[in-house]
């Protein structure tokens, strides 16, 4: 038996040491040593001080993006919960579709929608209002982030709320429950796994995002993706420094993503594939 | 007729207190029901009216009704016509939350995000009540789960679950408490205990149970009236002896134990022709040679040796049961079923006696020759049946 | 969550009907700019009628080269990944403990993990072999190998629970009736979790086909299809891109059709059978 089991998950260890533990013990190890002579230095971790504006920039456009698909996401996945069954898996696939395409080309798409004589600007002018600054701001990061990312909020929490027995809302009216506590006391608690890990979904991809920074932020929005790029491949060549900055990011997130779990483990405790 | 109530010991309790109700104002009036999905008709302009501190069972196959005529009285159906009156008033247009009637569901719909303590306290505290922590623990008392207030739900048996619905019902003070088939989910010997602790709560706590089931075991031994249903309509109510030993119609006869319904002409007043015999009988008031169904249960009959004076035929197939033998016995190509402590092998020639207590008269009815030779309930159909039922229902 | 048979009202309405407004109006915008005549060299001004994007991305030998190396890698990483991590989900099936619980969360590491960290890595691990192992620059190995490594985990995750539903006694039964154990495997626990291996394998297939942040970081100067597009983005007016933008999302929406179909065929032929 246990010679089986070398047998059948030996070879996915062997590789997933090779290519996600070596590469993330590498990561550590340029992080702490110098760009130069390869000796043993802090320095890269202390520089990263010097960045912390983009660290909290991050952050907040991330937090941000999240909560606004949170507001928006939540509604949306409730109605469709609640529609009849026979048209629920048509409206999640189309919900789903724009994900199907790659998310340069629904970036881009943006980038002419906002520019400053783009079509939502022209069609400002068509109705005599004021043109708006849309592209090159925070603002546009944000809007990029929510249109890229709201799916990934909507389906954990559809999928948490149309399991959401009857019985048990019926069971809570039983009880005298009216529709608002039926709604705060019951469905909202219950769909918590739903909201823990939507947020999960939507803030990971966006504090670390570099792309829609990029194309919809102009210069002035650099955020930690954008960072860490330009540390590898692009002009300020360092990734002693990249190294750190993505150390830093990881913990970030793990430490975030672990305090999101200790909220979900909660309801379910199956202990099975949990990180940490 | 006395006889049979020691079958059910729960009937002699169950009595108690009864003439004392009887001229109670009912405390819930259905009155010309009707209720339709998709165009089914479920339940046909039907009426009830249930007596404060009842316990009344509403039983019948899946698909009669019974659930609906609950969800009625809950409010989460609404009759398409007719009224429901709570303590006299008319409470078509109240929603379920603002009834003071409780329900047990089918798989009793804990809250799983609470334990068992703020599931308990759900209602009490939905509505504002204040010592939500001693009524609580009184109701956890009750059903012996005192010290279980932090434990997930999640984590308990099937029993406990339930004990855990009944407490949360009951928190409330219900004035009535209805029951849907709230035992189904349980093995057997966790049913009958739950089934004696259920009877003593309703005696106890003296509150009004409208209880479902399909079990016609469960039904006779707890309730002091049963009401059998088919196909939207009430078939009778009555006590549990009366329905067992009265049935009004073949369905009840079949449904409610096992019996052998027959093809039988009345004579006339208390004389009664079936199987090629006369008999006796205590029956009358029918048309002169009027066809009924004769309902003879198989533990009436008796055994004789074999002549021209009795009913013959010969034994195909014996079971031992423990208490009795159960045999099937071929009488002119329909075949009966007999209980006795005596046994008979296959093949012996027998003849049966029968007393005029043991036949009863059915007027003919839409259900006559539906069952055909002997005949009882099969609980495993009606699980496939509900299985199905309950695929369409969670579309 | 059905409760009732309450139809959804009008502001429920309308709010998903703005919802999906702002989902797709970037598409639709997408699609009809691509047949624009652009000639005032603005993304936003409709100036006439044309195929001549869809002609020149015919032409443009780079798409084509970019194309063509994005599907050989998406098949070979699926199709690697997709028997891989089978085989790897039955061992990790049978393992108890605290190795389980490693194996898990080594699995489920890349899966949380920022991708543009997972990428970093990899091009620190790639440098360094390209230069131990004399391998020149990064290009296709680094990239189906940095393919295979994150689609592994999608095609565990799809399999694993397709064996948990499993009956046990099936592989067993199988043995009892003479059949040797990898036989058993084959014809009795293969059949059993192929929706599972054939989701993974879906997924695996899409992932890489649409992945740019990690292949960014590998690739070296090989070009696949979402760096092409990068580099378009980069370009202040390239319709190009609007058209390449349409015909994926009409390929996309053919296959999506497609399979539908296919599902619900599969889904009626199932069920008389109940």
């Amino acid at each position: 038996m246990k010679r089986r089991h070398l047998l059948t998950s030996g070879p996915y260890l062997v590789w997933m040491v090779l290519f996600i533990v070596v590469p993330m013990a590498m990561v550590v190890w340029f992080a702490f040593t110098d760009n130069v002579t390869g000796a043993f230095t802090l320095e890269n971790i202390v520089r990263i001080g010097d960045y912390s504006n983009v660290f909290v920039r991050s952050i907040w456009l991330g937090a941000l993006a999240t909560v606004v698909c949170l507001v928006l996401g939540y509604p949306l996945a409730y109605l469709i919960a609640k529609i009849d069954p026979k048209y629920q898996n048509a409206i999640v696939l189309l919900i789903m579709l724009p994900m199907w395409m790659n998310f340069l080309l629904r970036t881009y798409a943006w980038m002419s929608l906002l520019e400053d004589n783009g079509l939502i600007n022209n069609f400002l002018a068509l109705l005599g209002l004021p043109r708006v600054h849309m592209i090159n701001t925070s603002g546009a990061v944000v809007m990029g982030m929510v249109y890229n990312y709201l799916p990934y909020m909507v389906l954990p929490l559809y999928s948490v709320l149309v399991k959401i027995d009857g019985s048990v809302i019926e069971a809570a009216q039983d009880l005298g429950a009216n529709r608002v506590q039926v709604f705060r006391r019951v469905i909202f608690p219950m769909s918590m796994p739903g909201i823990m890990s939507g947020i999960t979904m939507v803030f990971v991809p966006s504090v670390s995002t570099f792309i829609i920074s990029k194309m919809l932020g102009g210069g002035g929005n650099l955020l930690i993706g954008d960072l860490i790029e330009m540390e590898f491949l692009g002009n300020s060549y360092n990734p002693n420094l990249g190294s750190a900055i993505s150390l830093v990011l990881m913990v970030l997130i793990l430490i975030s993503m672990g305090i999101m779990n200790q909220f979900r483990d909660e309801q379910e405790e199956d202990g099975g594939g949990v990180l940490f | 007729m006395s006889k049979r109530a020691g079958l059910f010991p729960a009937l002699l309790y169950g009595k108690k207190g009864k003439g004392m109700t009887m001229e109670k104002e009912p405390i819930i009036r259905l009155e010309g029901i009707s209720v339709s999905f998709d165009g089914e008709q479920v339940l046909k302009d039907f009426n009830l009216s249930i007596r404060d501190g009842e316990f009344v069972t509403l039983l019948g196959p899946s698909g009669c009704g019974k659930t609906t005529t609950l969800r009625a009285i809950a409010g989460f159906v609404r009759p398409e016509k007719g009224h429901i009156f709570f303590d006299g008033k008319d409470i078509n247009n109240v929603p379920p939350h603002k009834r003071n009637v409780n329900t047990i569901f089918q798989r009793y719909a804990l809250f799983p995000h609470l334990n068992v303590f703020d599931n308990v306290a759900f209602g009490m505290r939905v509505h504002g009540k204040k010592h939500v922590e001693e009524k609580v623990n009184e109701m956890l008392r009750m059903v012996s789960l005192s010290g279980f207030g932090h434990r997930s739900v999640t984590q308990l048996s099937g029993g406990q679950q339930q004990r855990v619905a009944i407490a949360r019902a009951l928190a409330n003070d219900p004035k009535v408490l209805l029951l849907d088939e709230p035992l189904g989910a349980l093995d057997l010997k966790l049913r009958k205990d739950m089934q004696v602790e259920l009877k003593k709560i309703q005696q106890q706590t003296g509150i009004t149970f409208v209880f479902v089931t399909h079990d016609q075991e469960e039904a006779l031994s707890m309730s002091d009236t049963v009401v059998v249903m088919d196909k939207g309509m009430i078939q009778q109510i009555g006590s549990p002896e009366d329905i067992y030993n009265e049935p009004k119609n073949a369905f009840v006869a079949d449904f409610i134990g096992e019996s052998n319904i027959l093809d039988g002409v009345m004579r006339q007043d208390f004389v009664c022709e079936f199987g090629g015999h006369r008999f006796q009988c205590l029956d009358k008031g029918f048309a002169g040679n009027e066809a009924v169904d004769v309902v003879i249960r198989p533990e009436d009959v008796k055994m004789v040796p074999p002549d021209d004076d009795h009913i013959c035929g010969t034994v195909t197939n014996v079971t031992f049961l423990g208490v009795h033998f159960e045999m099937i016995v071929d009488i002119n190509g329909f075949k009966w079923m007999i209980q006795s402590t005596e046994y008979r092998p296959v093949g012996a020639k027998i003849g049966i006696e029968l007393t005029p207590d043991d036949i009863h008269i059915m007027k003919k009815s839409e259900y006559s020759g539906q069952f055909g030779d002997y005949s009882t309930f099969s609980d495993e159909m009606e699980e496939d049946k509900e299985a199905t039922l309950e695929e369409e229902g969670a579309l | 969550m059905n409760t009732g048979k309450k139809k959804t009202g009008a502001l429920g309405r309308l709010y998903m009907a703005l919802i999906f407004l702002f989902l797709y109006a970037p598409i639709v915008v997408l699609i009809v700019f691509s047949f624009n005549d652009t000639k005032t060299m603005s993304r936003s001004v409709w100036s006439g009628f044309t195929f001549r994007w869809y002609a020149r991305l015919w032409e443009d030998s780079m798409i084509q080269q970019a194309v063509w190396n994005t599907l050989l890698i998406a098949v070979l990483s699926a199709l690697i990944a997709t028997v891989f991590g089978t085989v790897a989900a039955v061992g990790l099936y049978r393992m108890r403990g605290w190795r389980k619980k490693v194996m898990m969360n080594l699995t489920n590491f890349p899966m949380v993990n920022p991708e543009i960290v997972t990428g970093v890595s990899m091009m620190l691990l790639f440098v360094f072999m390209a230069q131990v192992f004399k391998l020149g620059s990064l290009g296709l190995w680094s990239i189906l190998i940095a393919h295979v490594t994150f689609c592994l985990p999608y095609v565990i995750l799809s399999v694993l629970p397709k064996l948990a539903q499993m009956d046990k006694n099936l592989y067993e039964a199988a043995q009892d009736l003479g059949c040797p154990p990898l036989q058993a495997f084959r014809k009795v626990v293969v059949p059993q979790i192929m929706p599972g291996i054939v989701t993974g394998m879906i997924m695996a297939f899409t992932l890489s086909i649409d992945d740019f942040v990690i292949t960014y970081f590998c690739s070296g100067t090989t070009q696949t299809l979402p760096i092409y597009i990068y580099s378009m983005t980069k370009r202040r007016v390239s319709p190009e891109i609007n058209a390449l933008s349409t015909v994926l999302f009409v390929v996309i929406l053919l296959l999506l059709v497609l399979t539908n179909l296919h599902g619900a065929k599969e889904k009626k032929k199932e069920a008389p059978a109940r």
